[in-house]
This record gives C-alpha cells, sequence and structure tokens, in this order.
C-alpha cells in the first residue's frame, strides 16, 4: 500500500481561528451574528474598547462568532463533502488579573448555536443545524502570577459533526451571566477571569486522504468478497460439515467485507451524520473478529486429542472479547450516539458521565487484558504439546507423523504471519505517536508519515486475512490413496479419531505433505 | 502607543515599502491585501508597535530602556549592538504575531493557504492549508528582510537576527493535539500550534539577548561569502550565518556605556530614570537590582518621593465588562536617579 501512501496528505488537517467579538444590546437567539460578507455584525476589538463602556455593554450582550472556513488568498474557500468530518475544540485565553484569579474548578456554561449555508444561498441566510447551552470544565493554570501573562487553559471539547454536509458553517458561542441579583447564587460565569479571546480549532479529515482511503476500500471490497465465495464454494463441494475453523475464517471476511465497504460514497450525496459511529461499530466488528478467530485458531491446534469444534468450548474466553467489545461499544454510543441528536454532547462534561465513561473503558480494559491472558496460554499450551509431540514424532506411522506436522507447520506460520502483522502495526503506531510529537522545524523535510502508516497497516490487515483464506481453504485435490498403504488399519481407526482427516486437510497441509512425502 | 508613535511606524514602513515593491510575490501579496478588509500593511505596522511595547517592557528597569525613537533609526548605519539586535528581533516577532492573529480571525484578506512553501499554492480540499504562524513568517521575512540591501556583515546579521525573531514566536507556540480515532482513541490524533502571549514571546527574546553572541567581523564576512553562494537555493527558514542557532542573537559592536550621555545618538543616560525598591517572589531579578543598576552603578544618586496615588481596589468582577470597584487612595513611594549633591553643588 506503500504506493499510494507518498501522494497522500495527513489525514485530518486543522483552521484554526480566533473569535470575531459581536457586540449587540438586543441579543435574540434566532439572529445570527457573523463577521464577513455583507451586514456584517458590530465588533469590537477587545474588551477595553471604550465602546463597551459608553453602550454599558455586558457578557450577554457579547457573541464570539466564528464564520468557517476561512478565506484564504482573496478567495473565499468552502467545505467539500469528501472532508467527512468536523472536530470543534475550544480554547480561551485569560489574562492574569490579581482582582479576578480564575478559580481552579471554574465551570463555563456556553450558549452555543451551529449554523450552515450552502453556495448559491442568499448571502446572510444562515439555517440553525444545532444550538445548545453547554457546560464545561475550566482546567487553567499559571506560571507566572503577573499583570498581562495569560493563563495555561486545556483546549475543550465544543461540538463533533459525523459529516461535512453543508459549504459554510457559523457559530455563535456566548457567555451567559446571570442580570439578576440571584447571580451570586448561581454564579453563572463568574469565576472565569479576565477573557481576553476565544479561539476554536476546526479539526476536519482531509479530502486527498478520504480519496485514497475510499479507493483502497474500493479496491479491497470485490477481492475480499471473490475470495469469501471461491473459499466458500470449497467448503459446500466436500462431504462433511464445515468445520469451526472454516466458519471462523467466514465470519472473519464477512468482518472485513462490512469494513471494507466504501459506505462513504453516500456522504458525497446523502447528509449522513451516523456515519462515524458506523465505522467505529465496523472496525469494532472486525477487530473482534480477529481476535475470536486467534482464540480458536489456537484452541484448535492444541492437539491433545479433545474434540472441541463447537463455539461452546470456547464461551469463556469469547466472553471476554464479547465483554470487552459491548462495554467500548456502550461508551460509543453514550458519546458519539448522542452526538447524532446534539453535536455539543460530550460525556466527559459532567461528573457523573466522566465516571461512567471511565467505568466502560477501564471494564474493557479489563477485558482486554482477560483476553491476553486466556490466549498467551492456549499459545503456551500448543507450544508445549508441539514440543512433546516432536519427541514422539519419529515413533509415529508416516501418516500420523505428517498429519502432526502439517499442524504444527500450520500454527507456526499463522503464528509468525500474526506475529509479523502485530508487531508491525505496534511499531508503526508507536512511530506515528513519536513523529506526531514531535514539531519538525524543518518545512522541506516533512513526510507524511500518519498517512502512510494508516494506509499500510489498512493494506496489510486485509492482505493478511486474503491470505488466511486462500492459505486454510480445503484442498480440492483428492488424497491419493496409495500414499497410506504404510499405515496399519489399528493406526487408521486411531486416526479417524483425530480432529481433520487426511482427505479434508487444507491445501496448506496438503502441500505440507506433498513435499515432505517428495 | 501614542499616536505620533504609530504615525512615525508607518511613515516608515511606507518608506521601507518601496525597495520590498520590487519582489514580486511581496507585489502580489500586498495587491491581494488591499483589496478588502484588513489591509497587510495595516498589520505589519501594528506588529512592529507590539514589538516597540514589548521591547519598552522588557527593559524598563534595565539601563538601556529601549526608547521608540531607537527604532526610527533601526536601518540606518547605527553599530551592530545587543540591544540593535534585541530590537530587530522583536520588531520581526511582533510582526509574526500580529499577522497570524489577524490571519486567524479571518480578516486579514492577504492571509495565504501555503506557508512556508514557498508561496506553492495549496489545494484546501485535498490537504488543508497550513498554520497561520507559517503565513506570518513567511511575509515577515519578504517583508523586514528586504530591507536589508546591503552585502554586508551588518546587513547579515540583521538577517539573522530576524530569523531568531521570528523563530523565537514558533518555539513560544504551544502544541497541542487531539485524539480523534475510533472511539474517541488517539489511534488518530492531530495537533496544531496555539498562539501563546506575546509577553512570553518578549521573555524568550530577552534571555537570547542576555546570552547574544559577539561575531567577529571576519567570520561574518566570510560567512556573508558563503550565503551569497548559496543564495538562490535558499528556500524557507535558512539560517544566514552558518554554524549559529537560529534561535541565538548575535551581533558585532560592543553597547556603549549607557550610563553616559551621548548628545549625537539622542541617548540622555539614566538621569532622570525611575527605579523600584519593590521586593517579593513575584518581584523579577532586574526590578530589584534596578536602582543600583541604573542610579548608584552610573554614579546617581536615589531620590525619594512620596506620591499618592488614586487607584481602583476591591473590585468585583464579572467576565467582561461590569467591573464594579472602589477608589483607594495610595501612598506610593517613587525611586529616580538623580546626580549626585556633590555634583550639583559643584555647578553652583
Amino acid at each position: 500500500m506503500s504506493f499510494l501512501s507518498p501522494s497522500a496528505p495527513a489525514p485530518s488537517s486543522v483552521m484554526s481561528m480566533l473569535g470575531t467579538k459581536c457586540i449587540d444590546k438586543n441579543y435574540k437567539n434566532t439572529q445570527w451574528y457573523w463577521s464577513r460578507g455583507k451586514q456584517p455584525c458590530k465588533s469590537i476589538g477587545d474588551f477595553d474598547s471604550p465602546i463597551v463602556e459608553e453602550q454599558m455593554i455586558s457578557a450577554n450582550h457579547i457573541i464570539f462568532s466564528f464564520q468557517i472556513p476561512i478565506p484564504k488568498d482573496g478567495y473565499p474557500l468552502d467545505y467539500s463533502r469528501w472532508q467527512q468530518n468536523l472536530i470543534a475544540m475550544l480554547h480561551l485565553d485569560i489574562l492574569y488579573d490579581d482582582e479576578d484569579e480564575v478559580a481552579p474548578d471554574a465551570v463555563m456554561t456556553l450558549d452555543a448555536r451551529l449554523g450552515y449555508s450552502n453556495r448559491g444561498d442568499p448571502e446572510g441566510q444562515w439555517t440553525e443545524y444545532a444550538s445548545s447551552v453547554e457546560q464545561r470544565h475550566l482546567d487553567c493554570c499559571i506560571e507566572q502570577k503577573k499583570p498581562g501573562y495569560m493563563y495555561n487553559c486545556s483546549h475543550v471539547p465544543l461540538f463533533e459533526l459525523g459529516s461535512l454536509h453543508h459549504d459554510f458553517y457559523l457559530l455563535n458561542v456566548r457567555l451567559p451571566v446571570d442580570m439578576l441579583d440571584t447571580s451570586e447564587k448561581t454564579g453563572m460565569n463568574t469565576k472565569l477571569g479576565h477573557i481576553n479571546d476565544m479561539w476554536v480549532a476546526f479539526i476536519h479529515q482531509n479530502g486527498g486522504f478520504t480519496k485514497v482511503w475510499v479507493s483502497l476500500k474500493t479496491i479491497f471490497f470485490p477481492i475480499i468478497v471473490a475470495i469469501m465465495v471461491w473459499f466458500w464454494r470449497r467448503i459446500s463441494q466436500l462431504s462433511r460439515p464445515p468445520a469451526l475453523l472454516e466458519y471462523m475464517l467466514m465470519v472473519l471476511g464477512a468482518a472485513l467485507t462490512l469494513l471494507n465497504c466504501p459506505l462513504e460514497y453516500l456522504t458525497l450525496a446523502f447528509d449522513c451524520p451516523w456515519m462515524t459511529v458506523v465505522s467505529d461499530i465496523r472496525q469494532g466488528l472486525f477487530y473482534a473478529s480477529l481476535l475470536s478467530f486467534w482464540l480458536i485458531f489456537a484452541g484448535e491446534h492444541l492437539m491433545d486429542d479433545i474434540e472441541r469444534n463447537r463455539i461452546r468450548v470456547y464461551w469463556r474466553h469469547l466472553s471476554a472479547v464479547l465483554g470487552g467489545c459491548l462495554c467500548l461499544f456502550i461508551f460509543d454510543m453514550c458519546e458519539r450516539g448522542v452526538q447524532l441528536r446534539n453535536p455539543f454532547y460530550s460525556i466527559w462534561a459532567t461528573e457523573i458521565g466522566t465516571n461512567l465513561a471511565l467505568a466502560f473503558i477501564i471494564l474493557a480494559g479489563v477485558c482486554a487484558g482477560l483476553y491476553f491472558c486466556f490466549l498467551s496460554y492456549m499459545i503456551w499450551k500448543v507450544f508445549m504439546n508441539i514440543s512433546s509431540k516432536r519427541q514422539s514424532l519419529p515413533a509415529m506411522s508416516s501418516a500420523r507423523r505428517l498429519h502432526y506436522e502439517g499442524i504444527i507447520y500450520r500454527f507456526k506460520v499463522l503464528m509468525l504471519a500474526t506475529l509479523l502483522c502485530a508487531a508491525m502495526t505496534v511499531i508503526g503506531f508507536i512511530l506515528g505517536q513519536v513523529s506526531e510529537g514531535q514539531w519538525t522545524w524543518d518545512e522541506n523535510i516533512k513526510l507524511e508519515y500518519t498517512s502512510g502508516f494508516f494506509t499500510g497497516v489498512y493494506g496489510m490487515w486485509n492482505i493478511y486475512t486474503f491470505a488466511l483464506i486462500c492459505l486454510y481453504a480445503p484442498s480440492h485435490k483428492r488424497w491419493p490413496k496409495d500414499q497410506n498403504t504404510q499405515s496399519s488399519t489399528g493406526e487408521e481407526i486411531e486416526f479417524s479419531r483425530l480432529a481433520t482427516e487426511p482427505s479434508e486437510m487444507s491445501s496448506l497441509t496438503a502441500f505440507t505433505k506433498k513435499s515432505a512425502t517428495d | 502607543m501614542e499616536a505620533g508613535a504609530k504615525c512615525r511606524v508607518i511613515s516608515l514602513l511606507v518608506v521601507c515599502l518601496v525597495p520590498a515593491a520590487t519582489s514580486w510575490t511581496w507585489n502580489s501579496v500586498f495587491l491581494s491585501g488591499t483589496k478588502a478588509g484588513m489591509p497587510l500593511a495595516e498589520s505589519i505596522a501594528t506588529g512592529a508597535q507590539t514589538g516597540m511595547s514589548e521591547c519598552e517592557r522588557q527593559f524598563t528597569w534595565d539601563r538601556w530602556n529601549c526608547p521608540p525613537q531607537a527604532f526610527t533609526k533601526l536601518h540606518e548605519g547605527e553599530p551592530a549592538t545587543r540591544e540593535r539586535s534585541f530590537m530587530h528581533a522583536i520588531t520581526a516577532a511582533g510582526v509574526v504575531f500580529t499577522i497570524t492573529k489577524n490571519c486567524s480571525r479571518g480578516e486579514l484578506e492577504g492571509c495565504s493557504c501555503s506557508g512556508g512553501q514557498g508561496g506553492r499554492r495549496r489545494d484546501w480540499k485535498w490537504d488543508g492549508c497550513s498554520e497561520n504562524v507559517e503565513f506570518g513568517s513567511r511575509i515577515t521575512k519578504q517583508f523586514l528582510d528586504a530591507l536589508e540591501t546591503g552585502q554586508d556583515a551588518k546587513a547579515l546579521v540583521n538577517l539573522h537576527n530576524n530569523l531568531a525573531g521570528r523563530t523565537a514566536v514558533k518555539r513560544a507556540m504551544r502544541r497541542v493535539c487531539k485524539c480523534h480515532g475510533m472511539s474517541g482513541s488517539c489511534a488518530t490524533q492531530t495537533c496544531w500550534l496555539q498562539l501563546e502571549n506575546f509577553a512570553i514571546i518578549g521573555n524568550a527574546l530577552k534571555k537570547e539577548y542576555r546570552r547574544a553572541s559577539r561575531l567577529r567581523d571576519t567570520d561574518a564576512l566570510e560567512a556573508a561569502s558563503n550565503s551569497v553562494v548559496q543564495l538562490p537555493q535558499e528556500d524557507g527558514e535558512e539560517n544566514s550565518i552558518p554554524n549559529v542557532d537560529a534561535r541565538r542573537l548575535v551581533y558585532l559592536d560592543p553597547s556603549p556605556n549607557f550610563c553616559l550621555a551621548n548628545k549625537t545618538a539622542g541617548w540622555l543616560g539614566t538621569v532622570g530614570r525611575e527605579c523600584s525598591r519593590a521586593r517579593g517572589k513575584d518581584v523579577a531579578k532586574e526590578q530589584r537590582s534596578s536602582c543600583r543598576k541604573l542610579c548608584r552603578e552610573c554614579g546617581l544618586q536615589v531620590a525619594r518621593r512620596i506620591v499618592t496615588v488614586k487607584s481602583s481596589c476591591n473590585c468585583r468582577f464579572k467576565w467582561c465588562c461590569s467591573v464594579e470597584c472602589d477608589t483607594c487612595v495610595k501612598k506610593v513611594a517613587r525611586f529616580t536617579c538623580v546626580k549626585p549633591l556633590m555634583q550639583r553643588t559643584n555647578r553652583y
């Protein structure tokens, strides 16, 4: 996939915007305030402006306006549907003032409205997309407490849009205060300190990245579907019912097909805010089936002469996978699911929500830990059995020996391939974090690493699954009868108790056997 | 800044625009900037002013107090002292800062999508726009570096100090990241730069001022000849003086004794300057030692006088605009440097 990565831009980019401070003594929450174009709002440069005192402007009359995207090179930009999603992060510039310090546990109340407009709409016509009154924790610290210095405040999430369907967006944010005398009781937005400016960073996916990503999906989708059809036809040609492992391969293939399905094309025509949730679910299903597959694959290669081949045997192990995925699913629905209704919602904004989210994440972590314990134990057992079988191999008859050798070979190949893929993913991930974490001063040697990593990993797991389905398909070649002449009848009876019979061995095993007999 | 100073800066800019307009990239940016919205030239002027007032603030308690009139002579044949290097750097930093801020506000029409790529037009729909600071830095480089027309060591030193100023803004920016992968995990994260307060940038440059390195003339000239050879392939943030860190301020000539008045340079010495005897943890070292440095070490005496100051106190502030304060009258001690009594009596 590396052939695509050099041309792919970074997965997402940011447009950081400083809010225009609009003022309106007769603020109405049905009115829009914009800073560019015809009839922009009346605005002030900063709060020390004489207009503030003259007109008795209070916090309720101040509207921070963000009209995105910002025009560049003297040309008004517009969002493209290829840019997929929009995330807004809010940041306040708060100046230190010894008479007005920021409270350590300050909560800000935001009255936010998001509107949109499209090319061809009359200028100044904004349609409301969402509006909400939200509360966010303000986490600020300061090193030097001197007038003129600024607090170091954390960015707070403002909203997330699952689809970027319209051309222009307008965000109006107010930090209202209670004007009545009861304000001492509620104290809304009174402990925020000396606010000087409001920034919002708008993060969107890059159109070029979406194009590369979707074309990758479009290529892999038919390939995986074709290999699954071929695989299933092979299975149905057999006289025996499909084995558990073969069912698992089909499940894995189906999950990958679901992930590969280029649903993103829909966003070009329709408004699909559910796309992020759906892609989270698709990814989750693929991970769940991959993890389950590894468990069952290890279990089916235990070689301890116990008949498994049924999913019920693995319920304990699989429940760890299912439990973890369910926790993450519930968490996802609580965050991104609710955001479908209110894009300004964040589960982390309230204390109960934070605890709930943390509980689900920790539970998912426990499940992941359990899963890895199960898997490592199983793999360890397989290796123990392999070494014990190795010792008794020379004493076995050739057919039996070949059968075990085939199993060992098959297991080791998958083990190696899996470890390689997992290691590359982990290394790529770490490198990506490191390269993102550092700021490269030299603009000229800016390596677009992250998109290469994403496309590379995505392609790698596709090829991995493709290879699994391909290699573990049952062989269509009939096992030649004369090769079993050496084995005695007693051993044949014993042989039939094994999970797989020689005639129905996978093509890989058959290949091994063939090369071994040659 | 007073109106007079602003006029001075703008007139200075207009004078400076003539040589700068010869470069066509600058010209095109300037023209697109004047179409609508806030013109770029105004941003540059405001930026230079921001730099000037920060310079004044930084040097309040030093012998040299960064007088605003010094900036009008910034491109005349003054010796390239440590102070001059700071002035160049803080001006560059102020311009980068202001352009970046105005660009982020969306009101600067000349603001470009591509930043450091030497003006290569980026496709916003394909890979987004670069950070605004890249644009600010590029314009500042085009504008301020064009003022250095000479090929001598002094011009090179000025170019390097401009670079140091631009670098200071970028380094002072805070890198912020947001995770937005599957279920909000950090599998995907996006980072950007958040502009800091200009005081932070001023502090960083003041630190660089203290450890500025003096270049021997020959070294600089050698470097000059090297860089002239390299000039055609120069792209982006290239260091004009090799082996010197981009952050480091450089100068050629030693500073004069600022205790003494220099009529030709328009410097009055430290007589009449105010110093501070404020104590406490939050008081900077320069401020604490200011009376010693400004007055006593210059052979002057500290005069103490008590003044009554009216100030607002016990303020009850709500965010924005409504402050209810009491007026307090306080007696404060003010200290100024005066000529010793001996000398004064001698004169009579």
